[in-house]
């Protein structure tokens, strides 16, 4: 199923493969951040 | 407006025009006036998805929320960057090698003429009505604010913004869509450093922000899981996450922005583009509106922002009432200023006892405010000033931002955060014309009226349409500037649609077994699923956002069942 809705996906497509993890470890930390800014002057 | 803030907001339409239209020379073929022969660079096609998404409504209502709601709005938008990679893998690879002109086409390609022209039709109509509210919006407020007239100030927006479409095509959206981000961002700056500088003496960032925080502004992530709620983490990141495979995915307006990048790679930089600046964007536009709640707690704000019905109440036997109240509400804000002084200056245990004061004085005031909104409601009879968002009333929301900027900004600076709305409006406003006009010649005149005509009346058919959508926009904001629940009506329209439009691609890419009349059923059956979700009774409660998996859902299942009923399918997905 993945093959066939993925063409391209990031298992063999390294330099993009990348980007995404990229775009996952930053949204964590923007959504850890905007968490913590909250706490912080609660 | 100070006669240099005219000469700022002209200089700007001026530019503005004239960027687009100096795209002229080259579109004079169908393929290079729709998709500028699919050779823009990554980061003009990712700034001009961000500038699409990014209305003036957007603008103006979310440095509204964040005013009256605080930092809570951003959670909608954690969904998007998850879809973003979802679409650059499934959805992207399968665009750019259909080498189609818009995303319904695939559609044809993969089940068969009437799903494609079913889908194109429900995104024209859901489109193009929502293209005239995304003028009328910010010209309502701007007409109000500035008391200009309403119909100039929609002409203003819609006929330079057509103007500069029907010249220069997607290569002049793209490139004024790139200007005006820079318009954008460096109007909120602005707007930023003199909110900063506008506190008092003697209070810094650090005390300001603890009085944003006491007052509830600067949470921005909740965990509860409540279907009701729009703003929490799992609407935003569920729902939200829907929501934006739907819009970026499956909306023509957003589609075409990457389908005009150089390569299937420089069309998933794009998307990724906004997957890592979006949050922090919207983070940006919401803290503004927290500088202004912060602004607002030491200068003194109007009794009620929207100066709509100031001359109705004038001239009611109840004016007496609405004076006495507004005496009342500017002694509640003298208390209240005290106590955030002292609260932001407070330390130690001080502060409990500061805070305490401070919560009681921002309820006392938040109470006048919502009396005088019902009392406003009752002489109008106008029913939005029964709702509220925070503790603000829900009509005041469009308009704390902009009388912010008329009122404290300086000369000049005012010019430019009008021009940075001016600007979020003309580049969503263009991209929908530009993929309006795309679709009606594309999925509907090419295809199903005159499908053997040469390249060159394609061409002119298209600038046609894009006029044509311009003045139909321009006819829809007329008419919507009057009706606040034809807003609502379009925007629900909408909801009904994203989802039930994702299901199809969904049918398209993810099962084999699906043929034309499946997915045409799917089509029909997700849209009155969600159409009677949101208006039973039980469910009537519940999120927008999950609008979006529902519809997905629907038309899977109906897709799938009728597919079986009719005999499977008939063609081999694309490759």
């Amino acid at each position: 199923l993945l093959a066939r809705i993925a063409p391209d996906t990031w298992l063999y497509n390294s330099p993009m493969q990348r980007v995404y993890i990229g775009v996952v470890v930053c949204e964590v930390l923007v959504i850890a951040a905007l968490w913590a800014f909250g706490r912080a002057f609660a | 407006m100070h006669i240099i803030d005219w000469i700022v907001v002209a200089a700007y339409l001026t530019w503005i025009i004239w960027t687009g239209i100096r795209m002229s020379h080259s579109t004079k073929e169908l393929d290079g006036y729709l998709l500028a022969k699919r050779s823009l660079p990554w980061w003009a096609v990712g700034l001009s998805v961000m500038a699409t998404q990014l209305s003036a409504i957007t603008l103006v209502s979310a440095t509204g929320q964040g005013y009256a709601d605080g930092m809570r709005f951003v959670q909608i938008y954690f969904g998007l960057p998850l879809a973003m990679i979802i679409l650059s893998v499934t959805l992207v690879p399968f665009f750019y090698r259909a080498r189609v002109y818009t995303a319904y086409e695939y559609l044809e390609q993969r089940f068969d003429v009437k799903t494609r022209t079913l889908a194109s039709v429900f995104f024209l109509l859901s489109r193009g009505l929502s293209c005239g509210v995304v003028v009328a919006a910010p010209s309502v407020i701007l007409a109000i604010v500035l008391g200009w007239n309403l119909t100039l100030t929609i002409l203003a927006i819609g006929i330079p913004t057509a103007i500069y479409t029907i010249v220069g095509g997607v290569q002049a959206v793209t490139w004024t869509d790139v200007k005006q981000m820079f318009i954008i961002v460096g109007g909120l700056l602005a707007a930023v450093v003199l909110l900063i500088g506008g506190l008092p003496d003697g209070i810094g960032m650090m005390g300001a922000l603890q009085v944003a925080g006491t007052a509830g502004r600067l949470t921005s992530v909740d965990f509860t899981f409540d279907m009701t709620q729009t703003y929490t983490f799992w609407s935003g990141l569920l729902g939200g996450l829907f929501l934006s495979l739907s819009y970026f995915g499956c909306d023509q307006s957003q589609v075409q922005r990457y389908l005009t990048a150089r390569s299937e790679d420089e069309g998933r930089g794009s998307l990724l583009m906004s997957a890592y600046f979006k949050i922090p964007l919207q983070a940006l536009v919401l803290l503004t509106g927290v500088l202004m709640f912060v602004f607002y707690l030491f200068n003194a704000p109007p009794m009620l922002f929207n100066p709509k019905h100031d001359e109705r109440i004038q001239q009611s036997p109840r004016a007496a009432e609405y004076k006495s109240l507004e005496a009342e509400f500017n002694a509640a804000f003298e208390l209240r200023r005290e106590a955030s002084t002292t609260l932001a200056t407070a330390s130690g245990a001080e502060r409990e006892a500061a805070r305490t004061a401070f919560e009681s004085a921002d309820d006392t005031l938040s109470g006048i405010r919502s009396r005088a909104a019902t009392l406003v409601g009752e002489i109008t009879g106008d029913e939005t000033y029964r709702g509220r968002t925070g503790d603000t009333p829900a009509p005041d929301v469009n308009y704390v931002f902009p009388t912010f900027v008329t009122t404290y900004l300086p000369v000049g600076i005012v010019g430019l955060v009008i021009a940075a709305i001016f600007a979020a409006a003309m580049s969503s406003i263009a991209a929908e014309l530009n993929s309006l006009a795309t679709s009606s010649v594309i999925d509907v005149y090419k295809r199903l009226l005159r499908p053997n005509e040469t390249d060159a009346h394609y061409l002119v058919a298209s600038r046609f349409f894009t006029g044509f959508w311009g003045l139909f926009a321009c006819v829809v904001a007329m008419f919507a500037a009057g009706l606040g629940s034809l807003i609502e009506v379009v925007n629900r329209f909408g909801s009904f649609f994203y989802g039930s439009l994702l299901g199809v691609f969904v049918l398209a890419l993810a099962f084999r077994n699906v043929n034309g009349h499946g997915a045409f059923a799917g089509l029909i059956g997700g849209i009155g699923t969600v159409a009677i979700f949101a208006s039973h009774p039980a469910t009537r409660d519940v999120s927008f956002l999950w609008h979006n998996p529902l519809g997905m859902i629907a038309v899977v299942v109906f897709g799938l069942i009728v597919s079986a009923l009719t005999g499977g399918r008939a063609k081999e997905a694309l490759r």
